[in-house]
């Protein structure tokens, strides 16, 4: 029993992780079809960003998280003004939209490197610091990611459900045509979804140098595959689907090592567990865990 | 008539001679420009080994230019790219495609890790039959690697260090003890974790866990779970630095690790990284590392000290210097810079088909014998390779470290193991 729960914790803490990052791309690729390369960068970024001013600058942790989130905001509001909106007018296609992502993340990285250099960085947090539960043993920090990270995934399900530019956004996803002559401004939906993608990408770095303890330059780009594994396995442009596919993406890694799977799956075949689990999903439910069969006519 | 022939005797005569006088300083003749690129993490958590071995690097292709000229040897031994591969085998290759590709280099000095080593070898180096003298690969998948006899290697074998491991851990829990061991699923990782496997229990021990963890892993705390949830009697952990940042608060958040019954590999002998990890976390940990076996060791510390003073020192740095003062002979040697001459060469300058002892301090000495095609032994200020069939160096010295409580690195030579 101690070992479901310490696993479950140690399942949804990087589900929680997987979640937010996924949604953002998710968010993305309905709205906009484009496949953001540079999401592991802005990860990164906000990692960074945040240790800086809350470990050089010294500000609270909190309000350097926020700074962190809104400079995330900035930098898409900046490349969806320069780069985006002109490629969209355009008429960029899938592909160029995909190969400008790419090279914005080949950018990004170097950029992240000579700004903030190559060493392994961590934040003002006690990362030891641990709390029984049941048996289980939970980090200070496992926490704090647990609960802001619920938070914000409730917050974001809020968001599209109730908000008016929520409302607007899924509209856009689902019809874009439609939702522009139903009056749906069409620059202001891309807009929020640049500036709430960028957001929750800095709090997705700012989560895993949580969780990780440490991090360096390389952090965001590792964890990437994984990003898009659970924006599929949760159906590809479903926000919701890509907040239960990164959880439970999340789930079935760490779950894996229980005793109860033939023994516990080995650690190094965690990445396996995730992908059988998608190829697996996706043979019997081709669009995704959340979507629906376009009947033919 | 009599007059113009006289003089075309003569002029056959003159030339004759000097053609015979040039023949006589064949190093003249025949100048041998070798040109040599590195691979090594120049940034992450590697990047002090990379800057390290890369200025050893820098310091012995200059000291052999250095001796060339004093002898009068025409030609030189310029290391003319250093390329960063953080340590990853798909950068490697990157660097080694743009190392031979664009930089038309005629060797290779690198990479660091044995994952690196053995991609850049497989995709660059061995299809473009180009020699690399790898300077801490010390995976035994190395030995193995089919290489056309084009990748050598500085740096012992851990099929030295398992030993040396296995002795350690018995001198501290005995033969019969279980131990669990950690390590990165990577050549490196895995190749040592099964030497010092089967090195464990032929011994008469037991191995309790064995985890292996991808580096690349969002979290370790489910595996610092599985490696603690039933204390062995010591553990082992194969890993280098940037990962075991964050595997070691994982392993401590469960409260049932203790590093003082933990051995670690040769990448956590270095004092920088125990503060970058957490002298909170590593102290009291135990480690075991080949260490020079070279010639006035400290006298070539002092001297690349003086040659290049912003440089950290690491460990290792004597590697990077011997593989590239073992390539200029190679190319005096064989008076050439073609990787079939470089390859023979290198095993007659390195000690493998005998010769007299002739130590890096003496590079006057060994420039000459190599312009003059002798063979002969190098001590160098790392080792002395004798480079066997694989490329391997033989032999090897390895310290058995403590990390203090103070993040001090310590040792007694007491306790040193040679092979």
């Amino acid at each position: 029993m101690t070992d479901l729960i310490q696993y479950l914790f140690n399942g949804l803490v990087v589900g929680s992780i997987f979640a937010i990052a996924a949604v953002g791309i998710s968010l993305l690729y309905s709205v906009l079809r484009l496949v953001n390369f540079a999401a592991g960068d802005f990860l990164t970024l906000g990692a960074f960003i945040t240790y800086f001013f809350s470990v050089t600058i010294e500000i609270n942790f909190f309000l350097a998280i926020i700074i962190s989130m809104g400079a995330g905001m900035a930098i898409s509001w900046f490349l969806e003004l320069v780069l985006w909106r002109n490629l969209r007018r355009n008429k960029a296609g899938t592909l160029a939209l995909f190969l400008v992502a790419t090279g914005v993340a080949l950018m990004l990285r170097p950029i992240i490197q000579y700004v903030f250099g190559t060493e392994t960085r961590k934040f003002n947090v006690d990362i030891l610091k641990t709390y029984d539960f049941l048996g289980a043993r939970i980090a200070h920090t496992q926490l704090m990611v647990l609960i802001f990270g619920s938070l914000a995934i409730m917050t974001i399900a809020l968001f599209m459900s109730k908000a008016r530019i929520g409302k607007d956004m899924r509209a856009y996803a689902n019809n874009p045509s439609l939702a522009a002559v139903s009056g749906v401004n069409v620059d202001r939906v891309v807009m929020a979804t640049w500036l709430i993608s960028g957001a929750l990408g800095s709090l997705a770095g700012v989560f895993q140098g949580l969780v990780q303890g440490q991090f360096n330059n390389a952090m965001g780009d590792t964890l990437l595959l994984s990003f898009f594994a659970a924006v599929v396995l949760g159906t590809i442009g479903d926000a919701y689907g890509a907040l239960a596919g990164g959880i439970l993406l999340g789930l079935f890694m760490e779950l894996s090592q229980l005793a109860i799977f033939f023994g516990g799956v080995p650690s190094n075949y965690k990445p396996v567990v995730a992908f059988a689990t998608l190829v697996l999903v996706l043979l019997f439910k081709p669009e995704g865990l959340f979507g629906y069969r376009t009947r033919k006519v | 008539m009599k007059t113009k022939r006289g003089i075309f005797a003569v002029s056959t005569v003159v030339v004759a001679a000097a053609a015979m006088f040039a023949s006589t300083i064949p190093a003249q003749a025949a100048a041998v420009n070798l040109k040599i690129g590195t691979i090594h993490p120049l940034t992450g958590g590697n990047a002090d080994y990379g800057i390290g071995l890369n200025s050893a690097a820098e310091f012995g292709a200059e000291s052999v230019t250095k001796a060339m000229k004093k002898a009068k040897i025409a030609g030189s031994c310029k290391i003319v790219a250093q390329e960063d591969d953080q340590a990853t085998p798909a950068l490697a290759v990157e660097a080694a495609t743009k190392l031979v590709k664009s930089d038309k280099v005629n060797a290779i000095v690198g990479p660091l890790t044995s994952g690196s080593t053995l991609a850049a070898a497989q995709s660059v180096a061995v299809p473009n039959n180009v020699v690399m003298i790898a300077t801490a690969a010390s995976s035994p998948a190395v030995t193995t690697f089919a290489d056309k006899d084009l990748l050598f290697r500085t740096y012992p074998s851990d099929a030295f260090q398992a030993k040396v491991i296995v002795k350690a851990l018995q001198n501290s829990i005995g033969k019969k003890g279980t131990i669990n061991i950690g390590a990165r699923n990577d050549a490196f990782g895995t190749a040592l974790a099964n030497v010092l496997t089967n090195e464990w229990v032929r011994g008469g021990g037991d191995v309790g866990q064995k985890v292996l963890w991808n580096p690349e892993n969002a979290t370790f705390d489910s595996e610092a779970k599985l490696l603690t949830d039933k204390a062995p009697d010591a553990w082992v952990f194969v890993d280098f630095p940037d990962t075991f940042a964050k595997v070691g608060p994982a392993l401590k958040r469960t409260g049932k690790w203790d590093p003082t019954k933990t051995f670690m590999t040769e990448a956590f002998n270095n004092e920088a990284v125990i503060q970058t990890i957490g002298v909170d976390i590593m102290a009291g940990v135990k480690g075991t590392s080949a260490i020079s076996i070279g010639i006035k060791a400290d006298r070539w510390k002092n001297a690349r000290k003086k040659a290049k003073p912003n440089t950290k020192e690491t460990f290792v740095d004597g590697s990077g210097y011997d593989a590239t003062v073992l390539l200029c002979l190679a190319a005096l040697h064989g008076k050439s810079v073609k990787s079939d001459s470089l390859k023979k060469s290198l095993r007659a300058v390195s000690g493998a088909n005998g010769g007299k002892n002739i130590p890096w301090t003496k590079m006057a000495a060994l420039v000459k014998a190599a312009a003059a095609g002798q063979a002969f032994t190098y001590q160098g200020a790392w080792t002395t390779a004798k480079f066997d069939k694989a490329g391997d160096t033989v032999g090897a010295l390895f310290k058995v470290y403590n990390v203090e409580a103070d993040g001090k690195i310590t040792s007694d030579p007491k306790n040193n193991i040679r092979f």
